[in-house]
């Protein structure tokens, strides 16, 4: 099919507030986790997290929970290119994980220890499920329809994926994709307890690796056809060529050794994008930090490129943002093919002789093309690829 | 312009009517999956084994997934000090797309879609955008009930209560769609529009108004659905007469419809 402009970006993050100050830190290696007391995680050691501790800036209306209220931020900027949507359709693809459970996971607590009533729970609840932010969200931008997505930590790049799809079809000439999470009890507990949260912070690719660390954002990426380019007059910020998905069928959690899946993912994308793995210059990584899922994702894109690219991960600095890192680290992925920029990958130090390869240092260079990949819980695999331009340039 | 699909077969779980079904399902899987995971075993098995071979991609509809799951590993942690990692692995939306996926063997695209009420629309919808090596595709209704949310529903405010209190019943689903395109049978067809947002609109008489003046439908079909995937089946199976069935989403203040030609 056909590449997808990219009329607008947006970014909130524990770097920053905004897409300029997150890719800034980026691109200088910040180090985004820091100690985390927002609230209890009842864990004995604490983790270090990519919280954002400054308070949020006001929205429209009243969000339903924090992860709403990032997500509006973010929306916010990616459509500052664009005053004027009058006789566009606007479509919104929001991809989450916890949705508004920052608010239920409290009111259980609460209930279960018989501090408030059911009548009282029952209020609280209200703002639990996911579409209750995205439906917020479409109401705030008079989207004309709508879709959430849950697929775990790839969530984040099916909206995109989709939203291009969306376009592609005619059913939207702006779409709106959209990931975030808040940070929540839930998942800090149940990554502890799978023994996935690294207490060192996580080093993705390094031989010392040992897990991940989570964090919260949003990404929004603003998609448009040619006619709403043409007829609002938008500067592209890039364009989406390409986007594959794919099951492991291996494992609910544990990636497939060898992986396939990710494989099967990237080889769509490219066939979607008319690419070979040859025009690809650089991968956004998963790039988790947990021992299985670096090795899996490394051979994974071995068996799809004959000379592997260079490569990085930013979940040192972002930290895992799950739902949202597919659209946050995307968005930032459209912002180094702008700049020409390849970030190192914060955390790595030593070279893992089982991947036999290391993430990129620093480098500036002429970039056309970025593969981004998410995997998820599931066996979920999901890869978009960035372009710089509409047409190869020959 | 919205694509139609192709219903080539569909397969139903409803706990209520069936309250045996669980002896049916597999003894390795009763050992070691939640019941939500059960659940949609269950209705795809039935859908399989009516002759179909396995669907190249799935698309999951589900309001609240595996929320027991989710609760189950809260109430560790709070109690006990202790989430089970497998409440966790669980807890996850996608959960039973990845377990249906792993079973039958599903390896293309493996979506979730969460919009309450809404959701079996907005798989019906997305699967219009899925390209062709993504069919046949198996779109997987599911929600299932537990004591905490029969506790809280009766107390929920309006509107999400009065949604919820109603006529809501747990059931997996299973739909196996073809692209109209490429099967251009006698099965009956499908269409689905995305979740819209209802501004200002908390009455079921005004949305289905709405519905009325944008969609052009028939007096008898503006009212409301609580169990889209039932009603659908209904429809096609004749048992109702509806062409449209509207959904609408106290949560997301959002309706969408669903458009069946049998």
């Amino acid at each position: 099919m056909g590449r997808i402009a990219i009329a607008g970006l947006g970014a909130i993050s524990a770097l920053g507030t905004n897409l300029d100050s997150t890719f800034l830190a980026i691109a200088e290696g910040v180090d985004g986790l820091k100690p985390f007391n927002e609230f209890d995680t009842g864990l004995k050691a604490h983790p270090s997290l990519a919280s954002i501790s400054q308070p949020l800036c006001k929205v429209p209306f009243s969000p339903p929970s924090r992860t709403a209220h990032l997500a509006a931020l973010a929306i916010q900027e990616s459509l500052q290119p664009i005053s004027n949507r009058k006789g566009l359709r606007l479509g919104l693809v929001f991809a989450t994980t916890v949705g508004g459970i920052t608010n239920s996971e409290r009111v259980y607590q609460h209930l279960i220890q018989n501090k408030i009533s059911v009548a009282e729970a029952a209020h609280g609840f209200n703002s639990h499920e996911a579409t209750s932010c995205s439906g917020y969200l479409a109401n705030m931008v008079q989207a004309q329809g709508f879709y959430t997505l849950s697929t775990a930590c790839s969530s984040g790049l099916h909206a995109i994926g989709m939203a291009k799809r969306l376009i592609e079809q005619d059913q939207f000439d702006l779409c709106l994709a959209v990931g975030a999470d808040a940070l929540s009890l839930l998942t800090i507990r149940g990554f502890a307890g799978l023994l996935l949260l690294d207490a060192a912070g996580c080093r993705p690719f390094d031989a010392t690796r040992a897990g991940t660390s989570l964090g919260e954002g949003a990404g929004s990426m603003l998609l448009a056809s040619d006619h709403a380019m043409e007829k609002r007059n938008l500067s592209s910020l890039g364009f989406i060529s390409g986007y594959g998905s794919s099951a492991d069928c291996h494992h609910m959690t544990a990636p497939h050794p060898e992986g396939d899946g990710a494989k099967r993912s990237v080889k769509q994308a490219l066939l979607d994008a008319q690419l070979s793995s040859a025009d690809i210059n650089a991968i956004a990584s998963h790039g988790t930090g947990t021992p299985d899922n670096d090795y899996a994702e490394i051979q994974g894109m071995k068996s799809v490129f004959a000379s592997l690219p260079p490569f990085y991960s930013v979940k040192r600095s972002l930290g895992h943002t799950l739902g949202a890192s597919g659209t946050l680290e995307a968005v930032i992925a459209a912002r180094c093919l702008q700049e020409g920029v390849i970030p190192r990958t914060v955390g790595f130090n030593q070279l893992d002789e089982r991947i036999g390869c290391a993430p990129s240092p620093l480098q500036k260079t002429m970039l056309t093309h970025i593969l981004k990949n998410s995997f998820g819980f599931g066996g979920n695999n999901a890869s978009v690829i960035i372009s710089k331009s509409q047409t190869e340039v020959l | 312009m919205i694509k139609s699909l192709s219903l080539s077969a569909y397969a139903a779980l409803r706990p209520l009517q069936e309250p045996d079904w669980h002896t049916k399902v597999p003894a390795a899987i009763k050992r070691r999956d939640p019941r939500i995971w059960q659940m949609a075993h269950m209705a795809v098995l039935r859908l399989l084994e009516k002759g179909f071979s396995a669907p190249a991609s799935i698309i999951t509809a589900t309001a609240f997934g595996a929320l027991d799951e989710t609760r189950s590993f809260l109430e560790g942690v709070y109690t006990r000090d202790f989430g089970s990692p497998r409440n966790f692995i669980a807890s996850v939306h996608n959960s039973m797309g990845g377990k249906v996926a792993l079973d039958f063997g599903i390896r293309g695209e493996n979506l979730t879609v969460c919009d309450g009420p809404n959701s079996l629309a907005s798989a019906l919808s997305l699967s219009c955008a899925l390209p062709a090596s993504a069919f046949p595709v198996l779109v997987l209704a599911i929600d299932e009930s537990f004591e905490l949310l029969k506790n809280l529903i009766p107390h929920m405010p309006a509107p999400c209560g009065t949604w919820l209190n109603s006529h809501w019943e747990e059931s997996a689903v299973a739909f196996l769609l073809t692209s109209s395109e490429t099967n251009p049978t006698k099965t009956p067809q499908i269409s689905a529009c995305a979740p819209f947002p209802v501004a200002s609109l908390h009455c079921e008489a005004k949305l289905a108004s709405m519905c009325k003046m944008h969609w052009k439908l028939q007096p008898s079909s503006s009212s409301i659905s609580v169990n889209p995937s039932l009603d659908l089946i209904d429809a096609i199976s004749g048992v109702s007469n509806q062409t449209h069935i509207c959904s609408y989403s106290p949560a997301g203040n959002a309706a969408a419809i669903i458009s069946v030609c049998a």
